[in-house]
């Protein structure tokens, strides 16, 4: 996958012109996995953001005395990792490769750049992370109720 | 002096006042809703005393609590930025008295003034994600209390 292409397809980037992408591009290194690799591991110190070029990821937590419990799976353009790389906080979940899996990783101080109140399109790079935010909070919260039905035996 | 605010907390003097002509206060008295799932998201809110419940009806019983937000918070704003509409109602817990910002002003400001959407928009992401991190936990904790009370 191009590394122009991914840019222009994922909404971490949406609304962006292309004429940025050039500043972007050598910020983007490459990263392929197996089946089962393991990209980054609950309670890790965060330290890039990752966009997915091919296959998928899974994102699992951990839940002590039960297992393991696959909170989502991701598709090329999808982006991962925003939230270690914010608050500087360690992981809150793995993220395992399937099938082929490449993706794309920034470097947390290189994205932090992008987001720097004097970068050109800090403020929309910030409201797509925001929305992505926004997306996770609502699924997040319709999990936890579905979860609650069941245990009602609904 | 809104400044105090968490969510203004990094706008200098001048935004903070094009934003404060903007809020006005609402008082609740405790046990009063604020806003329920479904509806249309028109303003967001900060606590300027006391506190509310966010949660979500399981079967007509208020049994998932979001969260429990103080003085100083701010709320609605999922609804404000995806424009889905309210994921879950807000109830004043205790009396209350909010500083209410209108959708339509608070977008006019931020299309205005990309320096104060910039701010507020930074703002808004430490809040969320400390958030998300909290109802993680939230959730773990739900299969843990599961398991032990089937045991």
């Amino acid at each position: 996958m191009e590394k122009i292409e991914i840019l222009k397809q994922t909404d971490l980037f949406r609304g962006l012109p292309l004429s940025f992408f050039p500043t972007v591009i050598p910020l983007l290194e490459k990263k392929s996995f197996t089946e089962g690799g393991t990209i980054f591991q609950e309670g890790d110190v965060g330290e890039d953001i990752y966009i997915v070029g091919a296959g998928s990821v899974s994102i699992i937590v951990n839940i002590p005395e039960i297992g393991e419990e696959e909170v989502a799976i991701l598709k090329p353009y999808d982006f991962f990792g925003e939230m270690a790389i914010i608050d500087g906080d360690v992981r809150s979940a793995t993220a395992i490769a399937h099938k082929g899996t490449e993706v794309f990783k920034i470097r947390r101080n290189d994205f932090l750049s992008l987001i720097d109140e004097e970068a050109p399109y800090a403020t929309e790079i910030l409201e797509n992370i925001i929305l992505k935010l926004s997306i996770r909070i609502r699924s997040t919260s319709d999990k936890l109720n579905m979860f609650y039905l069941m245990d009602m035996g609904v | 002096m809104i400044e105090k605010y968490y969510l203004f907390s990094l706008l200098n003097s001048r935004e903070a006042a094009l934003i404060e002509k903007r809020l006005f206060l609402k008082a609740y008295e405790a046990g009063t809703m604020i806003f329920e799932e479904g509806e249309v998201a028109d303003a967001f809110f900060i606590i300027q005393k006391g506190e509310v419940e966010i949660f979500r009806y399981i079967r007509e019983k208020p049994v998932q609590t979001v969260m429990t937000l103080k003085t100083g918070d701010f709320f609605g704003e999922v609804g404000i930025i995806d424009s889905k509409g309210r994921f879950a109602n807000a109830r004043a817990k205790t009396d209350l008295e909010l500083l209410v910002l209108l959708r339509s002003d608070f977008e006019r400001i931020l299309g205005d003034h990309k320096k104060i959407r910039y701010k507020i928009y930074r703002s808004f992401i430490r809040e969320m994600v400390i958030r998300l991190r909290r109802s993680d936990e939230a959730f773990k904790a739900f299969f843990k209390e599961v398991l032990h009370r089937d045991q």
